[in-house]
């Protein structure tokens, strides 16, 4: 190529995609980049996982916590987790991480450090609870 | 053994259920609890949401893996760490919980047999609370007819 500019150009796009964070290209037990909490998913979580919220059988998450504060978690628990294909033919992704610290209450009432992520093939969450 | 379901009332969203994919059936659709009673023990949820359709297709599922003595499968409830463990063991299955302490046992051909009585009779009172969901494919496939 003997036009330097348009190589300097070109190489340029190129650090530039290979730079991305591939959240498009979906890895069954890794996730390469940030999952994506969709407002109807973070309702789903509010309605049966929130502090205040009154479901039974399902992990609550500690008073105080965030819309952000539950994306950081979520995304820890899917840089760092344990992670496995989701079961009984349930499409997607189960991370599972231990935080070492309480994050929320078990079903039993007692202190949950972990945190329980279900990611979509589209690399959007499903779901998230605390046990 | 008594299997069944309980839908929670009221199912405010039965319109919608017709454009629902696999991930609204298995996670956010025709929610309810699990009646389930083997002899003395019981097994049943009084949660409210657990995804039927789900549940169904889950135990549709572990009933086909368990045709052959010594496997064991387990049902993950999607909202919580509580699950439902079947162990085939000759004629038999063992069932145990997670959330309900000792075990039953079932023949295996009756545990077979209520599953596809709880496939038909689930599939029947959602049909019957939205007519529209035999057009949808998901749900054909997760809750097949005959």
């Amino acid at each position: 190529m003997k036009n330097p500019g348009l190589r300097s150009l070109l190489m340029t796009l190129f650090l530039l995609i290979v730079s991305q964070p591939t959240t498009w290209a979906y890895q069954p037990y890794r996730s390469t980049g940030e999952v994506v909490l969709t407002e109807r998913a973070f309702r789903h979580i509010m309605e049966r996982h929130w502090p205040d919220s009154t479901a039974a059988g399902a992990g609550k998450f500690q008073y105080g916590i965030t819309e952000d504060g539950l994306r950081a978690l979520i995304n820890q628990a899917v840089q760092n987790g344990h992670s496995r294909v989701n079961t009984n033919g349930r499409p997607g992704v189960i991370y599972e991480y231990d935080f070492q610290r309480q994050i929320g209450t078990s079903i039993y009432g007692q202190p949950a450090t972990r945190l329980r992520v279900v990611v979509n093939k589209r690399n959007q969450v499903v779901t998230a609870f605390p046990f | 053994m008594k299997l069944d379901f309980r839908l929670a009332e009221p199912t405010t969203d039965t319109e919608s259920w017709s454009q629902a994919d696999e991930e609204d059936f298995r996670y956010r659709v025709a929610l309810g609890d699990l009646i389930l009673q083997i002899g003395s023990k019981n097994f049943g949820t009084d949660w409210g949401w657990i995804p039927l359709i789900d549940l169904v297709a889950g135990l549709r599922h572990i009933a086909n893996e368990l045709q052959h003595s010594g496997r064991a499968e387990t049902f993950e409830f999607t909202e919580s760490e509580s699950w439902l463990r079947f162990s085939r063991h000759g004629d038999q299955v063992i069932v145990t919980a997670s959330y309900s302490p000792g075990e039953a046992r079932v023949e295996y051909s009756q545990f077979v047999h209520a599953i596809e009585e709880l496939s038909k009779q689930l599939r029947a009172e959602l049909l019957q609370r939205n007519s529209a969901l035999s057009e949808n494919p998901a749900f054909q496939r997760l809750l097949p007819g005959e």
